[in-house]
């Protein structure tokens, strides 16, 4: 490794340092938001500089891109509920009165306890390392098998093959996620209408603009998870993107269809993954299994049901989300009237 | 892999010299995502990171001969403009119902 290799990486590592302080420290929440997006941009580069191309994707579409606008929309509709009861009308440019939450509660307990499981977490990190094998573990295995996985892309054999559960749990996972949601906030939001539409060339071009391409790269990079970094999550992540640039722009996006068409997509992706692994039981296989002569067909099926699954599940997130912000700014109008 | 990089291809100093430029970029930027003052200030700063880690991820994929970094600049270029489209109809959406209560009568 060069010199400047050498500055470009301390410079990133402090960038990322700085950027997660700053992250957990910001007063205001949409200022932690705003540096959570330029942390997941930092981390995709230091993902990338250590020679890990999937990760720096999923960090690339997720941290990056999707969470971010998670986190700010979800911050704009509920802060307009709360920006009605404080003030009519909010300080639009530092927005301080605009955040819910305000300002976080500093403690010296809470501080205490972070220092702990820090100090705690290198000991037990700092033992991990050394005793970590020599070789890289499980590599070997992985490589040998990599002939029966039915893909020429380690990652993907390993995600959808050798620890096919795994990422069955994952997809799981999401859907937890989303019931979490649906307990909170309800499901009224796939029922509503959103935003009136906008009137606004630049908005509008850009969806017509980007819709197309970032169903065309979701595709692209569900096929490429085969031979190169990709696969369902980045892909479906991609999908699920270009539902809520509809819904931003003002379009239904999937809203007319009815509720039990909106669950069935939620739980598509892990329900397919669960019959496939369970078909595996009758035919002598174990678990998840599939047979070594149709691999590759069996974990593009498997792949293009999770990414279409988590695509839903993702758009619900945002729409659910937006909803309940929504409901909140409606129920504090009629407060104020 | 990456200690490979560039020992026998002389354009692989060239590349990380440039990425070094372009994250020396991205420093002098950080002072106003940290300063803001407005939260737009800052949000439009991490747009300008993005951008410039979109041509990292280009100079880190010809400089680490990994293609597929490529694709993560794809990714990255394609959804870092929601953010900005989230945020401005947030706040748009945030002045209609103040400068004028029936605003096209919205779906009540």
């Amino acid at each position: 490794m060069t010199t400047v290799g050498i500055l470009f990486d301390l410079l990133l590592a402090t960038f990322i340092v700085l950027l997660a302080w700053r992250a957990l420290a910001a007063a205001m929440l949409y200022q932690a938001a705003i540096f959570f997006i330029a942390f997941g941009l930092a981390m995709a580069l230091a993902w990338a500089r250590m020679g890990a191309p999937d990760v720096a994707l999923a960090e690339a579409a997720i941290g990056a891109g999707l969470l971010g606008v998670l986190l700010i929309d979800s911050l704009a509709a509920f802060s307009r509920g709360r920006q009605s009861r404080e003030a009519p009308k909010g300080n639009m440019t530092g927005a301080p009165t605009a955040d819910p939450g305000g300002r976080r509660p500093k403690s010296r307990a809470a501080l205490a306890t972070a220092v702990a499981a820090g100090v705690a977490f290198t000991v037990v990190w700092i033992a991990a390392v050394a005793r970590m094998p020599d070789g890289g573990g499980l590599t070997a295995a992985a490589d040998a098998s990599m002939a029966d996985s039915g893909v020429e892309h380690p990652v993907t054999a390993v995600l959808l093959n050798f620890r096919g559960y795994d990422t069955w749990l994952e997809v799981g996972v999401l859907l937890l996620a989303m019931l979490g949601i649906f307990c909170a906030v309800g499901r009224t939001g796939f029922e509503r209408e959103r935003r009136p539409a906008v009137n606004d060339l630049l908005i509008d071009w850009l969806t017509r603009a980007l819709v197309p391409l970032m169903v065309l790269v979701s595709g692209y990079i569900l096929w490429l998870g085969k031979s190169d970094p990709g696969g369902a999550f980045q892909s479906g992540v991609i999908l699920g993107a270009a539902g809520i640039l509809l819904r931003i722009a003002g379009f239904r996006a999937f809203g007319h269809l009815p509720v039990w068409a909106w669950k069935t997509g939620l739980v598509f992706g892990f329900a397919l993954f669960l019959a496939v692994g369970v078909a595996a039981l009758p035919a002598g296989r174990a678990f998840l299994e599939y047979p070594a002569e149709s691999a590759g067909a069996w974990i593009l099926v498997v792949e293009t049901a999770c990414a279409l699954s988590i695509a839903f599940t993702l758009l619900a997130f945002f729409v659910c989300l937006n909803a309940a912000g929504e409901r909140e700014a409606e129920a504090q109008h009629r407060n104020a009237d | 892999m990456p200690e490979e990089e560039c020992n026998d291809f002389p354009m692989g100093i060239f590349y990380i010299v440039l990425t070094l430029f372009l994250l020396a970029n991205m420093a002098a930027a950080m002072a106003r995502v940290f300063r803001g003052p407005t939260t737009a200030d800052r949000l439009m700063t991490a747009q300008l990171f993005g951008t410039t880690g979109v041509g990292i991820l280009v100079l880190l994929a010809e400089a680490a001969s990994m293609p597929a970094l490529r694709d993560v600049a794809l990714v990255f270029a394609l959804l870092a403009v929601l953010v900005v489209l989230a945020f401005t109809r947030g706040r748009t959406a945030d002045e209609a119902p103040a400068a004028d209560n029936g605003n096209g009568g919205d779906a009540s």
